[in-house]
């Protein structure tokens, strides 16, 4: 369509104004016309045009794009500022926003080719020395294809499945191409290009031609990153990231002044572009952060890329464990974010090999060796020659379900907290069936008296479970989910659910041999289980006076919050599931807690101190290079402990406890509360 | 309106209502399934099949493109694609069919090539 000649549609088309509004003068009121198979409900489904709420498209008043030449002259410190700019909208995209929101706003991006040097004639743009044409064709120009490669990298390891499009980020691109056809050595090419015309003209000057060649290479450089991470190279993304961090913190620490009112590097940012492209629900206009804030997102993605290359190359699958649980319990800032999140799981798992280069026997013989110290053949061995029944013995379905059980647990440390939660509410079910399956295998062996393997490996399948069951209470209360009367009940099932979580430890324990690893990490889990029951504990009594429901209001709260535990298909196993919730149990706990002479809240809380303060000495057992994390974590529970001091000595002085005083606040501390006013807190 | 015009098979034929109903909105009866062009306030234009209106003449769209005249700097149609709307009158400043609808209501019209002059 040539816009200044032709209408969309072409010219046969005749006004037929009048023919609507003869229409409305006969129509009865409230009549309606619709086309044959059309029916109101169809048009309900319409978006209302000239509605704020619905229609994308709607007219502003004022539009930036209009005024925006893509081959206007700019300065470098022009350039560099727009360079910041738009690697502040790709971060804003990394944090959940759209494309259409953030990278898209950038004009530049829609003008690639109108800016492509091949096809510029040499009057279309002004020369001048101070802003010289190559600025824009051939600086600018390598920068955008690099943000979009970069862009288009990430996209491609968002849209693996490993997290979830529109809940984790978003992937709608409007229809605007990303550089997705465009190699990534082209892209590093033209950057390279333009480093070289940075360096061989005379037009660009110190301090800007440095600032603009340190940008281009940071973006070189975060194009490798995102090209090694997405081939598995990840033994090679350690170097590469302490080069881009190298970068980085020479780039933040020079800041650059915002161009003066009335610069054409404005222009080039239109956060009202959204509403040209296809979309069919109106996004609100999104205000980039500050440029600190973009480079802080750009460190996380940095630091996490590098944590993603040690995890690559750590085997043991404990680790793994160890370390999903300190990034979900202690979230560090900007560590969390949708791509890091992919990646980390692609990395453990992409679909053909575990850590891309191990069978999955690796899931099994690290299960049983890191838990109970017997290594899988041992365990198979054993069944094998201990087998009686007529029937095959079956070991690949074992393998198979506790396989894919545990890829599944370990992918979902990095899903976002809410679908973590859900991942292992549904999980439970088939860790029972396993267990139970275990069960029916293990009545089928001939007995043995005395030490007995097998009950051992089934004791690790337990474990995992009570530790699930544990992460559903924790998770809910880190995600605030629970009413004031729910959560009384989560404190004491969490110590309920430990109790047993630490009666399974120590039956382990037994059986494994003082001074290695597994023995170290075992007794580390045990000392901080222990704490946590005792605080757990500690809490429920306390806010046992919150309880202001009918034990059946309390019951019908129960049976939905905890629906998981009643599913219908735990009647079709034999064996009854362990550790599930029991609400009379409950009940009964709560009459008989304000009666106990012994229990002392405060004592709990500072035993639990104790033991926290002792485990500080301990080997750092499984958790590797992150052994200092678990410290850091603990020592915040100690800080917890610490605040919780103040609370009751017995259970007299509950009766007089100001309860409101406590406070909980998940983004200082995940499940325990503190008491307002309380300085050593 | 021409003698040998027929309601189209795709129109709502409840019989008694369309004999029954007034000249003016048999002929807007007979624009159902018609690509219109409608031209709203805020300079753009809406071109889809036109599916319904109602009494106040909130004009219903499907497979719809929209489209803002292009700016100076923009060498590419600046269409897309927005699927089902609705388009209410007050926003309205002109509704167009194809000539050869037009023709077989009888009606006169302007032309585009007339409306064209205004974004030259």
């Amino acid at each position: 369509m040539d816009p200044y000649t032709d209408l969309p549609g072409g010219d046969n088309f005749y006004d037929v104004t009048a023919v609507f509004e003869e229409a409305a003068r006969d129509m009865q009121p409230g009549g309606i016309l619709l086309a044959k198979d059309f029916s109101l409900m169809d048009a309900m489904a319409a978006f209302e045009i000239g509605e704020p709420r619905f229609d994308s498209g709607m007219s502003t008043g004022e539009d930036a794009t209009l005024s925006f030449n893509p081959l206007t002259p700019m300065l470098p410190e022009e350039i560099c500022w727009i360079l910041d700019r738009s690697l502040a909208c790709e971060m804003e995209w990394h944090t959940g926003y759209t494309l259409s929101q953030t990278v898209f706003s950038f004009l530049y991006v829609h003008h690639l080719r109108d800016i492509d040097p091949d096809f510029i004639s040499g009057d279309r743009a002004q020369r001048t020395d101070e802003s010289p044409r190559e600025l824009v064709t051939v600086v600018l120009r390598a920068w955008i294809l690099g943000l979009l490669k970069c862009c288009d990298l990430a996209w491609r390891e968002m849209n693996k499945g490993n997290i979830f499009d529109a809940e984790d980020w978003q992937s709608e691109k409007c229809d605007i191409p990303i550089a997705e056809a465009f190699p990534v050595k082209y892209v590093t090419m033209k950057l390279d290009e333009a480093c070289h015309w940075l360096l061989s003209s005379y037009r660009v000057q110190s301090p800007w031609q440095e600032a603009i060649i340190h940008r281009l290479t940071l973006r070189k450089t975060l194009l490798e990153l995102l090209e090694l991470q997405l081939s598995h190279g990840y033994s090679k993304l350690s170097p590469l990231v302490d080069t881009a961090r190298s970068l980085l913190q020479g780039i933040r620490s020079n800041t650059l002044r915002d161009p003066p009112l009335g610069s054409p590097a404005y222009l080039a940012f239109d956060p009202q572009f959204a509403r040209r492209l296809v979309s069919y629900v109106p996004l609100h206009v999104h205000q980039l952060p500050s440029q600190d804030h973009a480079w802080g997102v750009l460190a996380g993605i940095l630091d996490s890329l590098g944590e993603v290359g040690s995890l690559a190359g750590t085997s043991s699958i404990s680790t793994w464990e160890i370390v999903g649980h300190m990034r979900t319990w202690a979230p560090l800032a900007n560590r969390e974010l949708p791509y890091i999140r992919s990646s980390t799981q692609s990395a453990f798992y992409d679909g053909t090999l575990i850590l891309d280069r191990y069978p999955f026997k690796h899931i099994l013989n690290c299960f049983f060796i890191e838990t109970i110290d017997i290594s899988y053949d041992a365990i198979a061995a054993e069944l094998t020659s201990r087998w009686t029944s007529s029937e095959s013995l079956p070991l690949a379905q074992i393998e198979r379900g506790l396989t894919q059980l545990m890829i599944a647990h370990v992918k979902a440390l990095w899903y976002s907290r809410p679908r973590r939660r859900r991942h292992c509410m549904k999980s439970l079910f088939d860790w029972h069936e396993l267990y139970a399956f275990f069960e029916d295998i293990h009545s089928r062996l001939t007995p043995k008296s005395g030490y007995d393997l097998i009950t051992h490996a089934q004791s690790a399948i337990l474990l995992h479970r009570l530790s699930t069951i544990r992460e559903v209470i924790l998770s809910g209360l880190q995600l605030s989910l629970y009413s004031t009367e729910e959560r009384v009940f989560a404190y004491w099932y969490l110590a309920q659910i430990l109790e047993q979580h630490l009666a399974c430890l120590d039956n382990i324990m037994s059986s494994v041999s003082q001074g290695t690893n597994v023995f170290q990490e075992l007794k580390l889990q045990s000392a901080f289980l222990t704490a946590l029951q005792l605080m757990s504990t500690a809490v429920f009594s306390v806010t046992i006076k919150q309880l202001s429901f009918s034990w059946q209001r309390m019951r019908l709260n129960f049976l939905r919050r905890y629906k998981w535990a009643f599913l219908p298909e735990y009647d079709d196993v034999d064996l009854p599931p362990v550790g599930h919730p029991n609400f009379l149990k409950f009940v009964t706990a709560c009459a008989a807690i304000p009666q106990s002479e012994h229990h002392s809240p405060a004592g709990c809380v500072q035993l639990a101190k104790d033991i926290l303060l002792c485990s500080l000495r301990f080997p750092p057992g499984m958790a590797g290079q992150w052994g200092g994390d678990r410290v850091q974590f603990i020592q915040t529970l100690v800080g917890v402990c610490d605040g919780l001091q103040a609370l009751p000595a017995t259970m007299e002085e509950v009766a007089t406890f100001d309860v409101s005083t406590l406070k909980w606040d998940p983004e200082a501390q995940p499940w325990f509360p503190s008491i307002a006013g309380d300085l050593s807190h | 309106m021409s003698s040998s015009a027929s309601p189209p098979s795709s129109i709502s034929s409840h019989s008694s209502d369309v004999e029954n109903e007034a000249a003016s909105v048999f002929n807007l009866r007979r624009l159902l399934k018609e690509t219109l062009r409608v031209f709203v306030s805020d300079g753009r234009i809406f071109l889809g099949t036109f599916m319904g209106t109602d009494q106040l003449l909130n004009i219903l769209l499907v497979n719809t493109e929209e489209y803002r005249l292009a700016s100076d700097t923009e060498s590419e149609p600046s269409g897309r694609f927005v699927g089902q709307v609705m388009i209410p009158w007050r926003l309205v400043t002109q509704v167009e069919a194809p000539g050869a609808k037009l023709r077989e209501l009888g009606n006169g019209g302007t032309t585009s090539e007339n409306r064209r002059t205004l974004y030259i």
